[in-house]
């Protein structure tokens, strides 16, 4: 393995369980997930080995393409606002009884229904900050807008999500 | 969902970092990233075979089914060599694959480590597959000697030699311990020799016997 096999493969890791969650929770079937995240990873890679120096942040370039692929997918299949939301994500097992499990799995769901719901750019700063502990700044060089603005946005997503949930 | 404060929303929304990809997938998607994308013809000839690791893997029963896999695997090897038309072409192949047996067996040894799989017909099982790679072995490396490649599955071969020898061990133990018929002590003696020697497998073999 020559170093930039090692260097993707480092990448590879610390972003897998990452892009796949990302994409799941906006496509909410664990086929799609896999076969868009395999895209993201196979364009990652390409874009890696042709221009390597270029990429400066490593985890907001996956997720860039992974929001194209999204959007793609969307173009292609044409949304489907009555997607299912009861596959169950494969989750790892937290150690919990099977009843704790299942209230888990319903209060994903739900949750998951309530971010499918949301703007797509809501969406998105809601899972980058509050999943994925990605701090305001990181979030806001991502979307290309100023600090101030995602946290107020991030501010009124949550609040908006609180409502969707409260009517679920 | 009612009445759900902000900070138990926040709380919820981290539960969703319990959702994690396959890891069988995530291990072959990687595999077959850094293996495949160089080189572009052996992608398209090699498709199928990852289809069949992908296939095997996903179904956890045929899984933990050592030889069945190992064997399948052995003749993806085969089928990679009629496959392939060049040297390189044919190297690349072989790397790809031997990474995939070293991952699996990797993972075997480890969940063999694991309670739920601590039993010796299981151990048996991984052993089997093991002595079957061992003989090809050398016939599979004659085109890549001392690379990576090998040393990786020297590295996943011998992990196993380190999980068998005390599960054995433990074996021999427990039967030290048990009232045993006299044709059952002579098979427990040869079964401690076998041990001596470090022929686990052998010896696992002969526990299986006993415990019939």
């Amino acid at each position: 393995m020559d170093s930039q096999n090692e260097q993707f493969s480092r990448i590879y890791d610390q972003y897998i369980d990452k892009i796949y969650r990302f994409v799941y929770l906006k496509v909410s079937s664990q086929e799609i997930a896999e076969d868009i995240t395999s895209k993201v990873f196979i364009r990652g890679w390409e874009a890696f080995q042709t221009a390597k120096d270029n990429i400066k942040n490593p985890g907001a370039f996956l997720y860039q393409i992974a929001r194209n692929a999204v959007v793609d997918h969307y173009r292609e299949k044409g949304r489907d606002k009555t997607v299912s939301v009861d596959a169950s994500p494969e989750i790892a097992d937290p150690g919990e009884n099977a009843q704790n499990k299942a209230i888990l799995s319903a209060d994903v769901s739900v949750i998951k229904k309530a971010i499918k719901k949301k703007k797509k750019e809501h969406q998105d700063i809601i899972i980058w900050h509050y999943l994925e502990d990605m701090p305001i700044e990181d979030i806001a060089e991502l979307v290309g807008k100023p600090a101030g603005t995602v946290r107020v946005a991030l501010h009124r997503g949550l609040k908006e999500l609180k409502d969707i949930i409260q009517e679920v | 969902m009612a009445n759900i404060t902000e900070k138990q929303l926040i709380e919820s929304l981290s539960q969703l970092k319990e959702i994690k990809p396959r890891k069988e997938w995530a291990v072959l998607l990687k595999s077959q990233i850094l293996s495949e994308r160089e080189v572009a013809p052996v992608q398209a000839k090699s498709v199928g075979i990852m289809d069949i690791f992908q296939t095997v893997f996903s179904q956890r029963k045929l899984a933990y089914s050592f030889a069945v896999v190992l064997l399948l695997i052995f003749g993806a090897f085969g089928a990679t060599r009629l496959l392939s038309d060049g040297n390189a072409e044919r190297q690349v192949a072989l790397k790809q694959n031997v990474a995939a047996i070293s991952t699996k067996i990797t993972e075997l040894t480890k969940d063999l480590n694991a309670d739920s799989f601590k039993d010796v017909a299981s151990a048996k099982k991984l052993a089997d597959g093991v002595q079957t790679i061992k003989k090809l072995q050398a016939k599979t490396f004659a085109d890549m000697p001392g690379t990576p490649e090998e040393k990786s599955l020297n590295d996943a071969i011998a992990s196993v030699d380190n999980t068998l020898a005390p599960l054995v061990k433990n074996e021999i133990n427990d039967l030290n311990n048990t009232t045993l018929t006299d044709a059952q002590k002579n098979i427990l003696t040869n079964v401690q020799k076998l041990y001596d020697q470090g022929k686990y497998a052998e010896a696992l073999e002969e526990i299986l016997l006993i415990n019939q």
